[in-house]
C-alpha cells in the first residue's frame, strides 16, 4: 500500500517539465504583448499638447502683429495730442485693452494666457491736419500764405480739395511750395475748364497732370506721388504719377499760397518731431489747421503662456498709413 | 544458474515501458527547451524592434516640435521655453537623446537628433531642418524642454526634472 503512494507519487513528477515549458512559454508570450502594445502606446497614444501650443501661439501673433498697425492707426486718428507722449500713452492702452480682449477670446478655447504691449519708447511723428471740409486752407489767422511746417521731411501728405473752390487761372492757383528756403519745387492745383483739374509741378521742367474728379474732390498723394484720375478722360500721354520735390533734400520748408482757394482736407505726417509746424492750432479745441503727433513705428511684444508652453516675441511695425 | 541468468538475459518483459517513459521525456525535454529557446529569442528581437521604433517615434515627435519651436523663433527677437512629454522609459530600457549641430556626429545630415538605448543597444537618427542653429546637448530621455537661448540665438535641449 504504502509502496504504491511511492510509486504514485513518482510517476506525477513527469508532468512537472510540461508545466514549467507552459509557464514560460506563457511568460514570453505575455511580455511579447506588452511589448508590442508599448509600441502601439507610443505611436498612438501621443500627447500633441507642445504642438498645438506652438501653433496656437504662431496663429496668435500672425493675428496680432496683423492687426496693430490698424489699432495704432485708429488710436493716431481717434484725438488729436498735444505731445508724444500723449500719442505714445493713447496707442499704449489700446494695445494693453486690445491684447486684454485677445486674452479673454484664447482663454475661452484653451489655457492659455496672452499679453500685448509696446516694447519700449515708439516713434512718434509731428503731423499737421486740417479736418474741416468748408474751411480752407489758410493758417490759423486766415493768412493765405504762410508756412506750414519748417525744418520737415515729408513722410506721408495726403489732399482731398473740393474741386469747385479751386481757382481758374495759374496766377490764382493754389500753390504748395517746397524748397530749403523758397519754392524750389513748386505744385500748383486749380481748375481747367468746368470739370477737369489741371495739377502742375514745377520743378525745372515743369509738367501737368490733368485729373478729371468724379465725386467734385480732387485727390493727391503727394509724397507718393499720386493723382487720381478718371482713366477715360486723362489726356494722352500726361503722367499722373510724379516724384515728391525732387532735388530737395531735407529738411526743408513747406509752404501754401493762394490758401483760399482750396478747401477741403490734408494731413501731412512728417519724420520725428524735430520739425516747426506754422500757425496752427496747438491745444485744445483743436480747430483746423492743428498740430498733432501720431505714431508711426513701434515693437510690439506678445507673450504667450501655456502650461506646455512660455513664449514671448517682440516684433517691429511700421506704420504705413500713420 | 546458468539457466537463470539465461533466463534473465534474454527476458524482455517491461522493456517497453520504460523505453517509451525515457523516450517521452527526451523528447518533452527537447520540445520544450526548443519553445522556451525561441520564444525567449522572439521577446528579445521584439524588444530590440520595439526600442528601436519607439526610439523612431519619440525622435520624429521631438523633431517636430523642435521645428516648431523654430517656426516660432525664426529671424525674431524672441523667448521660448517649450516643454514636451515622452516616455521615460521604452520597452523597459531608459534612453537619451542627443541634439547634435554639427559634424562629427552619427548623421548623414546635421542638425539632428540622435537617440540611443544601451539595453538593448538600439540608436536612431532624425535630421532636423531648422533655420535656427542649434547648441549641442545631451539629455536623458523623458520630458525634455525645447528652449531658444537669445544670448547666442540658438535652439537647444533641456531636461525637465
Amino acid at each position: 500500500m504504502v509502496s504504491d503512494r511511492v510509486r504514485r507519487t513518482a510517476s506525477d513528477d513527469r508532468g512537472q517539465l510540461l508545466l514549467v515549458g507552459a509557464v514560460v512559454l506563457a511568460i514570453a508570450i505575455v511580455s511579447l504583448v506588452v511589448i508590442l502594445n508599448t509600441v502601439l502606446y507610443t505611436q498612438n497614444v501621443t500627447n500633441r499638447a507642445a504642438l498645438d501650443s506652438t501653433a496656437d501661439a504662431a496663429e496668435i501673433e500672425r493675428t496680432v502683429v496683423g492687426e496693430v498697425p490698424a489699432l495704432v492707426e485708429r488710436a493716431n486718428r481717434n484725438a488729436t495730442y498735444g505731445s508724444e507722449t500723449a500719442a505714445a500713452d493713447a496707442v499704449d492702452r489700446t494695445l494693453a485693452r486690445y491684447g486684454a480682449l485677445v486674452g479673454t477670446a484664447v482663454t475661452n478655447r484653451r489655457p492659455a494666457s496672452v499679453g500685448v504691449a509696446v516694447a519700449g519708447d515708439p516713434s512718434v511723428a509731428l503731423v499737421v491736419a486740417h479736418d474741416n471740409v468748408t474751411r480752407n486752407f489758410t493758417d490759423r489767422d486766415r493768412d493765405p500764405e504762410w508756412t506750414v511746417v519748417d525744418g520737415a521731411s515729408v513722410q506721408r501728405y495726403r489732399l482731398r480739395i473740393d474741386a469747385d473752390s479751386l481757382a481758374s487761372t495759374d496766377a490764382d492757383a493754389f500753390r504748395m511750395t517746397v524748397g530749403p528756403d523758397g519754392d524750389d519745387w513748386t505744385m500748383r492745383v486749380h481748375r481747367n475748364g468746368s470739370d477737369r483739374v489741371d495739377v502742375d509741378r514745377v520743378d525745372g521742367g515743369g509738367s501737368t497732370c490733368t485729373v478729371s474728379p468724379d465725386d467734385g474732390t480732387v485727390e493727391l498723394d503727394v509724397e507718393n506721388g499720386t493723382a487720381d484720375v478718371d482713366a477715360d478722360r486723362d489726356s494722352v500721354g500726361v503722367d499722373c504719377t510724379f516724384a515728391f520735390a525732387p532735388g530737395v533734400d531735407p529738411p526743408y520748408r513747406l509752404g501754401y499760397a493762394n490758401a483760399t482757394n482750396a478747401t477741403g482736407t490734408y494731413r501731412l505726417v512728417l519724420d520725428g518731431t524735430s520739425a516747426t509746424a506754422g500757425d496752427v492750432d496747438t491745444s485744445a479745441p483743436w480747430e483746423s489747421p492743428y498740430r498733432s503727433y501720431a505714431v508711426d513705428a513701434l515693437a510690439v511684444t506678445v507673450t504667450y503662456a501655456t502650461p506646455e508652453l512660455d513664449y514671448r516675441t517682440t516684433t517691429n511695425r511700421t506704420i504705413a498709413d500713420p | 544458474m546458468s539457466h537463470r541468468l539465461t533466463a534473465f538475459v534474454t527476458d524482455r518483459r517491461a522493456v517497453s515501458s520504460t523505453v517509451t517513459y525515457a523516450l517521452t521525456v527526451a523528447v518533452t525535454t527537447v520540445l520544450v527547451s526548443g519553445l522556451v529557446i525561441a520564444a525567449g529569442g522572439a521577446v528579445s528581437d521584439q524588444r530590440e524592434r520595439a526600442v528601436r521604433d519607439e526610439l523612431g517615434v519619440v525622435g520624429e515627435r521631438l523633431a517636430a516640435e523642435l521645428e516648431a519651436a523654430d517656426r516660432l523663433v525664426a529671424d525674431e527677437d524672441a523667448e521660448l521655453r517649450l516643454r514636451t512629454t515622452h516616455p521615460d522609459r521604452l520597452a523597459g530600457t531608459g534612453y537619451s537623446v542627443a541634439l547634435v549641430a554639427s559634424a562629427p556626429g552619427p548623421c548623414d545630415r546635421f542638425p539632428c537628433l540622435a537617440l540611443n538605448a544601451s539595453d538593448p543597444d538600439a540608436s536612431v537618427t532624425v535630421p532636423l531642418a531648422t533655420e535656427t542653429a542649434v547648441r549641442s546637448t545631451r539629455v536623458p530621455g523623458g520630458d525634455v524642454a525645447v528652449v531658444y537661448e537669445s544670448d547666442n540665438e540658438t535652439l537647444a535641449l533641456e531636461g525637465v526634472a
